[in-house]
This record gives C-alpha cells, structure tokens and sequence, in this order.
C-alpha cells in the first residue's frame, strides 16, 4: 500500500513538474511580432537555398562542369550510381564499397531531363574518394556512416535468406523498406489493388521502433532529456540502417520533433506545425525532395490523415451512432467483444484509407494517370495485415540475424518464426489476388495538369471544413 | 497451476498448429523436372522431395517465383545449382538465387565472361563458398544423384586433363579473396575470352527419371552438339530441352536425328526480339513427329513419371 501511494506521490510530481514547466515556458514565450520576424527569415533562407540549387541546375543544363559528392549506400549498379535527384553514369564501370564518400565531377547528359529540379542524368568525369578527408567531425560521420550501411548490408543478406520469394521481398519492404523488384505477376495485382504503399518503411515503422524503445526505456521515467537522446538515436539508427528513404525521412522528422516537444521542450505537439516544419526542413536541406512522388505521396498522406480524418471520423459517428441507435432499437441488438473490435478496426481502417486517399488521389492521377477502382476496399480489409507482418518480420530479424551470426540457429526456433511471418504474408499476398480478380480494377485517365492537383486540394479542404462546421453545430 | 496449465496448452495449440502447416506444405516426394517460364532465358528445377537442382536460373528474379511455387516455403536450401554457360539469360537470376537461398553444391562452366551477371555471379559463388558450399567445374562424367531413380550425368564439356586444370585454376582465381578487387579495377582485363564461343562450352546433362531420358543442353550449337557425336554420346531419348531456346544455330538435323526426342521443350520468351524459336528448327521437330511444348505458350512445364510413363502438364 505504501508503496502504491509513494508511486503516486511521485507521478503527482512529475507532473507537477511538467505543468510547472508548461507555464515557465508559456511566460517566455516569444511575442507575435518575433515570431513573425523569425518565420520571415527561415521563408528567406530557404527562398535562397532552392536559388543556390537552381543555380546548379542552371549550370549543368548549360553544359557546365558541377562538383557533387555521394555517399555508396546501397549495393551498386557499378556502372551507374544514383542520389535524390541525379543519377550519375561512371565514363568507367567502377566498384566502390559500401559507405565509401565520393567527390565526383561531371556534365549533364544532353538527352537527360532539362527541367531544373528533374531527375538528371550525369557523365561522371573524374571521382575521388574522400572518406577520410575534412574535419575529424566528417571523418568521423563518414566512418559512422559506413559502419552502418555495412551493418544494413548484413541484415539484408541474412535476411534475403530466411523467406522465400516473394514473401522476403514484402517483409523486407514493410520492415526496411528495402526497395526490390517484385514479380510482375505480383506487382501488377498490388497495383490494381492500390497496396503499393504498402511494401514501403514509413511513419509506422517509426513509431514502431519508438514504441520499442520506450518500452525499454519505462525505468527511465523521470529522465525526460535522455530518454529524448535515447529514443531519437534509436529511430536514428533505424532509419539510417532501412535506407533513409524519402517517405522514412519525413516520418524520422516528425517522429523527432514530436518527442521534443514531449521531451525536451513539454509542449503539446501540434501535428500540423510539425509537417510544416518537416517539409521547409526538407526544401532547406535538398529542394529535388520537392520533385519526388515518394516524398510527395508520404507529405499528402500524412496530411489527409491529419486533416480529412478527424472531420470524417465526426461524420461517419454521428451518421453511424444514429443508425446504430435505430437498428439497436429494431433489432435489439448489442454488438460486443471481438464483433464491435473488429468493426472498430474496420471502420477505422476506413476511414484513415480514405482520408490518405483523398490527398494523394490527385497526385496519383497527376504522376500515374492510373485509378484503382477496389483500392478503398482492398485497403480497408488488407491494411490491418501490415502491421502484424512489420512487428512479426522485425522481431523475427532481431532474434535471428544475431544468432545466424554465431552461427547456433536453433532449427525449431527459426522454424517458428518463418511461420510466425510467413503466414500473415501468405494472407496478404493471397488477399492481393483476390481483390485484383480483374485488371479491368485499374483504370487509365488523362493525367491531371498541377492546377487540378491543388483544385481538387482546394476542394477537398473545403469539404472539410464545411463538415467540421455542420457537425461542430449539429 | 493453472499458469503452468496454461503455457503448456498454449505451447500444444501453437505445436498443433506448427504441425498441421508442416504437414499441408509438406513436399509431393514424386521426382519432377520444372521448365519454369522466365521469359527469355532457361530455369529447369529437378525436384524430389527435399532434394533439388536448379540448371541455370533465367535472366532475372523470376526464377524466384518458380522456386516458391515448387519448393517448401521453409526449404531455404538448394541442394545443387548447375550454371550452363556464361550467358546472362541463363545466369542472371542465378545471382538472385545464390542471395536467397543455401546451396550446397555449385556446377560452374569452364569459361568466364565480361558482363556485371558475370561479376555478380563470382561475387555470389565467392558468398556461398565461405558459407560451405562446394564449388566444382562442369565435366563429363560428373553425376548429380537426387534419388535411386533420378539422376543426372554431366555430358559434355569433355575437358581434357590440362584444360581441366586451366579451368579449375580460373575459377580458384575469380574466387580468391582479392580477385574481386582486381576484376573491379582492372576493368574486367584478367578474361581473355575473346576466343571462345560460350554456347558450345555449355554443361550438358542427360537426366534419368525413371526408364526415360531427358537431355538438357543449356545453349549448345552445331559444334557442340558434333562433339558430343564425335564423343559416341548421344543416344536415343525421349525428352530434348532445345538448345539455345530453340535458335536456328543448334539442333542440327544430324543430332536431331541422332537423339530421335518423341518430346521437345523450348524455353523462350513470350514476343522475344530474337525470333526464338526458329520456324526451321520447330519445321525440323515436326518433320521428326516430335510433339513441341513451349514456356513462351504454356508458362511453365512440369514433367513427371506416373506409372513408368512420362507426363507433361
């Protein structure tokens, strides 16, 4: 007893101390008009960044030799390396390790993409490596640097080996968002299906690790600053080592300032802000982040579930709770335990398939011209298998790769968990081939033009805010 | 107590269903040979059980598809890859397999190439050897037991005793620890395999399933298939994997006419740019009364023995 109580003295405290932290950081808080002052300036700095790039781009597509350095951090095509935004052809096939940092010079291809953030083609002229070139600070980040990528190498090779295809390849995409080629037959029905965001690492990947972490970390409670230094270098690490995809950077980001605002700075964590941040970050740090459909299908995503899916969530339950509450009347009826759960799951499923839907829609037809009929569907009763398989492929790698590495693979173990994983990838898979029972599902329509992206935005956003409104009143 | 009663219960139920998943994936145990359909390019999977040979592995990952679909999905081991020549349709989706699954035992050819299938393919060998696997050049005589009634026997190349040392020092030289390093900085200089017509060196095998006989014969041309006369090693057969998927430079009237195939299978690509198969050589086939089975038409082509009798599906 005495111990619950001095529990819960301290879980006042540390409240306590976070409230009393909350209101010393509100009396400090900074005047409209600097604030103002401040998001000037960042909006110039970047203004400038995106001109210094522009400028570069200018450069090449005068036919201009450009200096860029690249980092080998996937195993390599060795006549052709790529990097946001350019793909650099070696005038001699060349292998480099992996890690390695090269400092490369080089000139457009004439017959490459003119557009001055598309993708360029480039004819490397002369390479050097510079791994232990610059401050030690460098040295340093580039020996970190490689160890890891050496260390992704590892996991993906034991890894390549413990499923067969195509489940390894889904696995690897949901856990590493390792980006391999799946089989045509496959491909073509996950994209009737619209699952193709699927078999990449995102936000949840994130969080997954974070949640992990935190897990670890629950003895830590009162150590605010380190658990934020602890966590952040968790989902650091993992990201570095998943191949710090576009999709994954952004997800990184915004896990990061999430949990200093938790954290470091106890301030409530305001989503919106933090994509907005997010996405000036990644215009500062490299403006082509702009011109990837990744990094723009992760962005609208991530903000049609910010957006849409609250005022569709209130819509859907006043609708629902009114129709409940007559078919309850009518029938009788009490939904309870693992029926209301998994119409729970379903609906939420739903509703978050369409919120991500409704802001990336417009960009698919943009990029793709391509429209799933069955996406919605396909999503709804698919997407609660990704997780399962994520959770289950990563527990499976971090219990299975370190022992393959001493060599004491127990067979019964690794047995269990082939089907542990293997199993839920098989629904998945099988799943997929249902609902692609046509590929009439995939339709072909004129691309929208980019006025028409933000015109069905302009639309979507509007429809939102005239629901919040109706059912705020309602 | 009941805790106790409770994890073993659970521990059963998860054993049970371990068990009954064993049991529904468990291998047919009939001996078949897979013609899988890897567009342009040859995959031929000798299956028996939990033994099997993979001969050649098609251009690209599609191999890897006709490996799950016939194959166990816990089975993560090949027991024996045989890489017919050098060519990239025959051994670029061998690199994906040698990344995804353990092999025991690996056939190289006695050649090298100038190609990154090449390279990539040394560099997978390189992996698999460190982990245990047996590397061996492809000779006649060499045989490859599956079970009691299915086997294979390498036919051709037929090296003699110095240019079968020559090969086993290449290939002990492609797979030292620094070759690799070289080969990258000396861009590819260390082949001299300018002279030698890949297709003709291409592994041979003539499999046993039961009373029948197939012939596999990776690429072989007119001069190979010679040689294989000259060598008296052709006898009558009833099933003839075309050479060279069925291209106007193998499958010589003579050596057609030697083997006598009541069967031909052709592994090519469905539209392929390379007009393969030949109208002659499927004319040559038909003149012969040879029934014709092609992956390009059929997608893959199974060929089993039930009841002393071949049967292709």
């Amino acid at each position: 007893m005495a111990i619950i109580s001095f529990k819960m003295n301290q879980q006042l405290k540390d409240n306590n101390r976070y409230l009393s932290l909350l209101n010393i950081s509100d009396v400090y808080s900074i005047s409209s008009i600097v604030k103002i002052i401040i998001y000037s300036l960042l909006g110039l700095l970047i203004i400038l960044r995106v001109i210094q790039q522009l400028s570069r781009s200018t450069r090449l597509i005068q036919n201009e030799t450009v200096e860029l350095s690249l980092v080998i951090g996937s195993f390599p095509n060795y006549c052709y390396y790529e990097s946001l935004g350019f793909r650099y052809r070696l005038s001699r096939c060349e292998h480099y390790s992996l890690g390695e940092k090269l400092s490369l010079s080089g000139k457009l291809d004439p017959s490459s993409d003119t557009f001055f953030f598309g993708q360029k083609e480039l004819i490397i002229q002369d390479i050097k490596v510079v791994n232990n070139q610059g401050s030690l600070g460098q040295v340093l980040v580039n020996k970190i640097l490689k160890l890891i990528i050496i260390v992704r190498s590892y996991f993906l090779k034991q890894a390549k080996q413990l499923w067969p295809q195509p489940h390894a390849t889904i696995i690897l995409g949901m856990v590493y968002g390792l980006q391999e080629k799946l089989p045509e037959s496959l491909l073509s029905r996950i994209k009737i299906t619209g699952m193709q965001h699927v078999v990449v690492a995102s936000g949840f990947n994130v969080s997954l690790i974070a949640g992990l972490s935190l897990w670890l970390l629950t003895k830590l409670k009162r150590f605010y600053g380190l658990r934020f230094w602890l966590l952040s270098t968790a989902i650091i690490i993992y990201s570095l080592i998943s191949g710090l995809s576009p999709p994954l950077s952004r997800a990184l980001v915004m896990a990061i300032l999430s949990l200093a605002a938790k954290y470091l700075l106890f301030r409530q964590y305001k989503p919106l802000w933090g994509i907005l941040v997010t996405f000036l970050f990644f215009v500062y740090i490299n403006p082509w982040y702009l011109f990837n459909i990744s990094f723009q299908l992760s962005m609208s995503a991530t903000l049609g579930v910010l957006l849409v899916n609250p005022a569709l969530s209130q819509v859907s339950s006043f609708f629902l709770a009114a129709s409940l509450n007559d078919l309850s009347k009518i029938f009788e009826i009490k939904s309870r335990g693992i029926v209301a759960q998994l119409k729970g799951e379903l609906s939420e499923s739903f509703l978050v398939t369409l919120s991500a839907q409704a802001f990336t829609l417009p960009l698919i037809l943009h990029h793709f011209g391509e429209l799933s009929l069955i996406s919605l569907f396909s999503n709804t009763f698919l997407l609660w298998l990704t997780p399962i398989i994520t959770i289950t492929g990563l527990i499976s790698l971090l219990i299975i790769i370190p022992l393959s590495f001493f060599s004491i693979i127990e067979p019964l173990i690794s047995f269990f968990l082939l089907i542990l994983v293997w199993l839920p990838t098989e629904a998945f898979i099988r799943g997929t081939y249902f609902f692609s029972f046509s590929p009439d599902l995939l339709i072909q329509i004129k691309q929208l033009s980019w006025f028409q992206v933000w015109f069905c935005w302009v639309i979507i956003l509007s429809g939102v805010s005239w629901s919040h409104y109706h059912v705020k009143r309602s | 107590m009941n805790q106790l009663f409770r994890y073993t219960f659970s521990y059963f139920i998860i054993s049970m269903i371990c068990l009954l998943i064993f049991l529904f994936f468990f291998p047919a145990f009939e001996p078949k040979l897979i013609f899988c359909d890897v567009g342009q390019g040859d995959a031929i999977l000798l299956t028996s059980g939990f033994t099997q040979v993979l001969v050649d592995g098609g251009i690209d990952e599609s191999v890897l598809s006709c490996l799950s679909e016939n194959m166990s999905f816990w089975d993560r081991d090949l027991e024996v890859v045989v890489a017919t020549h050098a060519d990239g349709d025959h051994i670029g989706g061998l690199v994906k397999t040698l990344e995804s699954y353990r092999v025991r035992e690996i056939f190289v050819p006695d050649h090298s190439a100038e190609s990154e299938a090449f390279y990539q393919l040394v560099a997978g060998i390189k992996a698999q050897k460190q982990a245990g696997a047996k590397v061996r050049v492809g000779n006649y005589g060499q045989e490859i037991v599956l079970s009691s009634n299915f086997r294979a026997l390498i036919l051709h190349p037929f090296l003699a005793d110095q240019s079968k040392n020559e090969a086993t020092h290449l290939w002990e030289s492609l797979l030292a620890e620094d070759t690799l390093q070289d080969f990258n900085n000396s861009q590819f200089s260390i082949f001299n395999d300018q002279d030698i017509n890949k297709n003709d060196e291409s592994i041979v095998l003539l499999v046993s399933l039961g009373n029948s006989k197939i012939l596999l014969t990776g690429d072989l041309e007119e001069k190979g298939e010679k040689a294989l006369i000259a060598n008296g090693l052709t006898t009558k057969i009833d099933v003839l994997k075309a050479g060279h998927h069925g291209a106007k430079t193998s499958s010589s009237a003579e050596f057609i006419n030697r083997i006598q195939p009541e069967k031909v299978i052709i592994s090519s690509g469905q539209n392929n740019t390379y007009g393969h198969p030949h109208p002659e050589v499927l004319a040559e086939f038909k003149h012969l009364g040879a029934q014709v089975y092609r992956t390009d038409k059929l997608g893959s082509i199974k060929l089993m023995s039930e009841e002393g009798h071949l049967q292709i599906k």
